[in-house]
């Protein structure tokens, strides 16, 4: 098993019980994942246990993964583990008011991005970053509200007072808009 | 829109954003099972959508972290084998694993709340984990040894419970069947006895009362026979009080004609050896 073993790969030793694989998947995603759970939940402890119940998840579920169908899906499959954890844990524990969100702070880790896929990763993501960033404020609200504090449309509506069919069509005008966006990368075959 | 849960083609930015609740999803699925326009729709914003984890600031992860999550999922696959071989134990599997879930889910809390110790300690609360789980299942099956135990025992007091209610409920059913005045069989003595024989489901019951009984010395005591056709069986001993004392005994009804007590030089006899201070006639006739 080289250093660029696919993540199918991984996942298909991780359903053999081969805990080396299973260190190699989480080297792979440990900064992205831990990142992306701290976004959700903003606390480091609880971020740690959900990266823990996360890993726990994959060597459990591997067994169960197409991995002929998930083909480039290993990455989305561990990111939606990974906001559902997480969501459902500031469903337990409540979430922190929004205010308290640290809008722009640009400065990045100073952390190398080694393989091909982290620098594609990072690219995608400054692409994309981008494109919220062009989203009004109603759009990001929602993006917001929803994708990162979990919410369901139902609750946004009822505690931001916006009728049901605003949340909705806010949410439809904010997707198309991150589509269109993103048209001409997929054209150019950078696809995640 | 008239009701919540009505989807629609409209819906699948907001099923990709994450926003339905458990209800909506569910219908929405099922329309997605039949809507290759929504299922193609979907495909694509998802894979916009695997991007949104990459837009979140980098944040370093806790030093040791690595170490701690890899040992907690090898504790956890330990843990889920073991559950797993126990499945022999059928009946306790059920319960165990309820009471088996908070420790495999201890050693992540007590990781966490230590982010500064070392790493090897995680591997020793994984093994203190791993013990505590055969433990208390070794004390589950003492427990449940125990509990049969006790449901043993909680019969047998039942038993003894209804046994004692039985002897102490004589006077439900009791019938008195006669009265047996004892008189003194020897002509110097002032002695005089009553002998009460009375009958319940449990059989006859023998109630001896006498008193101005001669005073009794050393070992001496006064025995109780009852008689069939002149054979005696010893139906108890009793010492006396200021000359008086008293008896029971329970025996299988019509067996014996004749009552006699004698003062005995001991309690021991198991033929009569001293003399009858007192006697009557348990039949008519």
């Amino acid at each position: 098993m080289g250093e660029s073993a696919s993540d199918e790969l991984l996942i298909r030793l991780i359903a053999e019980r081969d805990s080396a694989a299973l260190e190699q998947l989480y080297d792979r995603y440990e900064r992205q994942v831990y990142a992306f759970v701290f976004r959700i939940v903003r606390d480091a402890m609880a971020s740690e246990e959900v990266v823990q119940e996360l890993f726990i998840r994959v060597w459990n579920s591997a067994g169960r993964l197409r991995t002929d169908e998930a083909a480039g899906k290993i990455s989305s499959w561990i990111f939606t583990i990974a906001r559902n954890l997480s969501i459902d844990w500031l469903r337990k524990h409540g979430r922190k008011p929004l205010e308290t969100k640290e809008e722009g702070a640009l400065e990045r880790e100073a952390a190398p991005y080694s393989t091909e896929q982290e620098v594609e990763h990072k690219m995608l993501g400054e692409q994309m970053k981008e494109a919220l960033g062009e989203l009004n404020e109603d759009q990001k609200q929602v993006v917001e509200l929803i994708y990162f504090m979990g919410y369901t449309q139902q609750e946004v509506s009822q505690r931001h007072d916006i009728p049901l069919g605003t949340v909705k069509s806010r949410v439809r005008l904010a997707l198309t808009q991150l589509r269109k966006k993103f048209d001409s990368t997929w054209k150019e075959g950078a696809s995640p | 829109m008239s009701n919540e849960h009505v989807v629609s083609c409209e819906d699948v930015e907001m099923y990709v954003l994450g926003g339905m609740d458990d209800e909506d999803k569910l219908a929405f699925e099922a329309h997605l099972a039949s809507c290759a326009a929504c299922r193609s729709k979907m495909e694509e914003l998802s894979a916009l959508f695997n991007i949104m984890p990459l837009t979140v600031e980098p944040v370093a992860p806790p030093s040791g972290m690595k170490a701690r999550i890899l040992a907690a999922v090898a504790d956890a696959d330990r843990a889920s084998s073991r559950e797993a071989s126990s499945s022999s134990l059928e009946e306790e599997k059920e319960t165990m694993s309820s009471e088996v879930k908070p420790v495999i889910d201890m050693p992540p809390a007590q990781s966490l709340s230590k982010q500064q110790t070392k790493s090897w300690m995680t591997p020793l609360l994984a093994g203190a984990a791993a013990a505590l789980l055969v433990v208390s299942g070794v004390l589950y099956q003492q427990v449940g040894r125990l509990n049969g135990d006790s449901d043993k025992l909680a019969a047998q007091v039942q038993q003894l419970q209804q046994q004692l209610a039985a002897a102490e409920q004589p006077s439900s059913g009791i019938q008195v069947n006669h009265v047996v005045s004892l008189t003194p069989a020897i002509p110097d003595i002032v002695a005089q006895g009553l002998a009460t024989i009375v009958m319940d489901a449990n059989g006859l019951h023998l109630i001896v009362q006498a008193e101005n009984l001669p005073k009794l010395a050393n070992d001496e005591a006064f025995q109780v026979w009852l008689l069939k056709e002149g054979k005696p069986v010893n139906a108890g001993t009793f010492l006396t009080n200021d000359g008086t004392g008293a008896l029971y005994y329970t025996f299988k009804p019509d067996e014996y004609d004749q009552i006699a007590i004698t003062h005995e030089p001991d309690a021991k006899g198991l033929q009569p050896r001293g003399e009858i201070v007192l006697a009557g006639k348990l039949v008519a006739g």
